[in-house]
């Protein structure tokens, strides 16, 4: 542990950190241009934010588009309601145990498909087959298999989640070297040994690809699960709010869920920052 | 000791058709020889190393490696030093270099020293917590130099390790090189396309050429040791050697030339 601290602190010194004149003039102008970024995404945003204000209810009737003002100070006021939460909560399992299970078995059934040739060979049509269904119009009968609660809606993102996974999973597995296999093999490694330290490596990038691509994919399995029969969850609420016409709670309902899938993603880039990072001091190459 | 017996490799290219590559190949390394094997890329020389460590199985002939045929992948007592590094990038240099050592169960205070010796004598004393992307091309290719000498295997394969650098790295590595095995002698295979660089290093110098490829010629070189690299080539020795073993390659180049045209 030690060591790999040492090692993560001397990265910083080799990426160019260490203050010299040369690469504090880099950092200004760098900072210079990041502000220039910032300002312009934020004048983009304000700038849609106002055209929107302007048009709702002149041009546009403000129960088919509500408005900023509108949505915010609803989605303020839902998130102080006991209701809200729970309807958070309950889509917040079903993104959980849907991805979780969908990401195991990808793995698994990933790496055994790249390890075993006989596997790969009867299975790999047989899964591109099933992977040509549009995994939504199995939501009918998942409603039918696991009933109206959770956890229909966690197989519908599972099902879509695994797919995405195991083929990130299986791409990497055949993206390792032989060559480097081969020479762990020639210094006298065991088939465990080579697993551990090269192949299960090897596939940390393409696993957190895959991890970083399937936090949206699960959110929407669950919520077209909720979508189709639910009576909790925040897809049950904006479907509820739009029979209602109640634009402003639509909008506050997907801002919800995008801001979910945010706190997500943002979960999944700690650990791979934590996991990775022998990745990110790379300069020579 | 290390026999070729009449080794011969047919590949099957994906279309079905049969390529010769190897045809009669006879040679022998002593024990603690350097045995430097050169020849025109595509007369089938890398085949010939992947054969003697069992990656790939001959078609004709047969390896013997100390006594026993090679059959499947040889993992006892040797080493093997690829044209890339082939390090594993998600771990420091020092655990790189200890890695063998961890396969041969060595305990981990003494993994620790060997590792830091051989990174000491390769010249990567001082970035031993550094990971593979951080070091230039020569420097991760000391550390490949320095994971295989750490476990002291009685024989090395080399498959054109220095081909990838730069002349000036290459030539301080092969002097490196040299200096190693000078005090820790070893049996070595070592496989090239550079004349100079064959002539440099070796005992004995075998002559690959041709389509399919056979041995034309194995050559002494009788160059006092230690050899200073960087003057070689000034020597007259050297030129003489160097002009009789072009001799044997020129024939087998032009047809090469003819092919891939």
């Amino acid at each position: 542990m030690s060591t790999q601290m040492q090692a993560r602190s001397t990265a910083v010194a080799v990426d160019g950190e260490i203050v010299s004149p040369k690469t504090s003039r880099r950092t200004s102008r760098d900072r210079k241009w990041r502000i220039k970024v910032t300002i312009g995404q934020v004048v983009t945003i304000l700038l849609i934010l106002g055209i929107w204000q302007a048009i709702s209810g002149n041009v546009i009737p403000d129960y088919l588009i509500s408005s900023p003002t509108g949505v915010a100070s609803d989605t303020v006021t839902l998130l102080q309601t006991k209701t809200m939460w729970n309807d958070i909560l309950t889509t917040t399992q079903e993104l959980v145990f849907g991805y979780a299970i969908g990401v195991v078995f990808g793995v698994i059934v990933g790496v055994l498909m790249g390890s075993l040739k006989y596997v790969s060979s009867v299975f790999e049509p047989i899964i591109a087959g099933i992977n040509g269904i549009p995994k939504i119009a199995l939501a009918p009968l998942f409603l039918l298999w696991f009933g109206l609660g959770i956890w229909s809606k966690v197989a519908q993102a599972s099902m879509i989640v695994f797919f995405v996974m195991y083929y990130n999973v299986y791409m990497g597995m055949l993206g390792i070297s032989p060559m480097l296999v081969k020479l762990f093999q020639v210094m006298g490694a065991k088939r465990g040994y080579v697993a551990r330290k090269v192949v299960l490596p090897s596939l940390s990038i393409p696993i957190f690809s895959g991890l970083k691509a399937c936090v949206p994919f699960a959110m929407i399995g669950v919520i077209v699960g909720e979508f189709i029969a639910a009576d909790q969850g925040v897809g049950y609420f904006v479907l509820q709010a739009t029979q209602q016409f109640d634009s402003a709670g639509l909008f506050s309902g997907i801002i919800i869920m995008v801001a979910m899938v945010l706190i997500g993603m943002a979960i999944v880039t700690f650990c791979q920052n934590r996991v990775l990072f022998w990745q990110r001091t790379g300069h020579d190459k | 000791m290390l026999e070729f017996r009449n080794v011969s490799k047919r590949f099957e290219t994906p279309g079905g058709q049969e390529v010769d590559v190897l045809q009669d190949v006879s040679f022998t390394v002593d024990d603690d020889e350097f045995c430097v094997v050169v020849g025109p890329s595509g007369c089938g020389k890398s085949t010939l190393l992947n054969l003697a460590l069992g990656l790939v199985p001959v078609t004709g002939g047969e390896i013997v490696h100390n006594g026993k045929r090679v059959e499947s992948i040889v993992s006892s007592d040797v080493g093997y030093i690829t044209q890339d590094a082939n390090l594993l990038p998600w771990s420091t240099v020092l655990e790189n270099i200890m890695s063998p050592l961890e396969i041969r169960g060595v305990p981990k205070a003494d993994r620790k020293a060997t590792a830091m010796e051989w990174a000491e004598a390769v010249g990567l004393g001082k970035f031993v917590n550094f990971y593979p992307g951080q070091l230039s091309g020569g420097m991760q290719k000391r550390c490949s130099i320095a994971r295989t000498m750490v476990y002291d295997p009685a024989m090395i394969y080399m498959d054109e390790p220095f081909g990838p650098l730069d002349a000036i790295t290459r030539t301080i590595l092969q002097e490196t090189l040299l200096k190693l095995w000078q005090t820790r002698r070893k049996t070595i295979l070592f496989i090239t396309h550079d004349l100079v660089e064959a002539i440099a290093l070796g005992d004995t110098v075998v002559v690959i050429n041709g389509q399919p490829g056979g041995v034309k010629a194995r050559i002494p070189i009788p160059l006092q040791r230690p050899r200073e690299i960087r003057h070689l080539a000034a020597s007259p020795e050297f030129v003489e050697l160097h002009t009789k073993i072009w001799s044997y390659l020129e024939p087998g180049v032009g047809n090469n030339l003819g092919e891939e045209m």
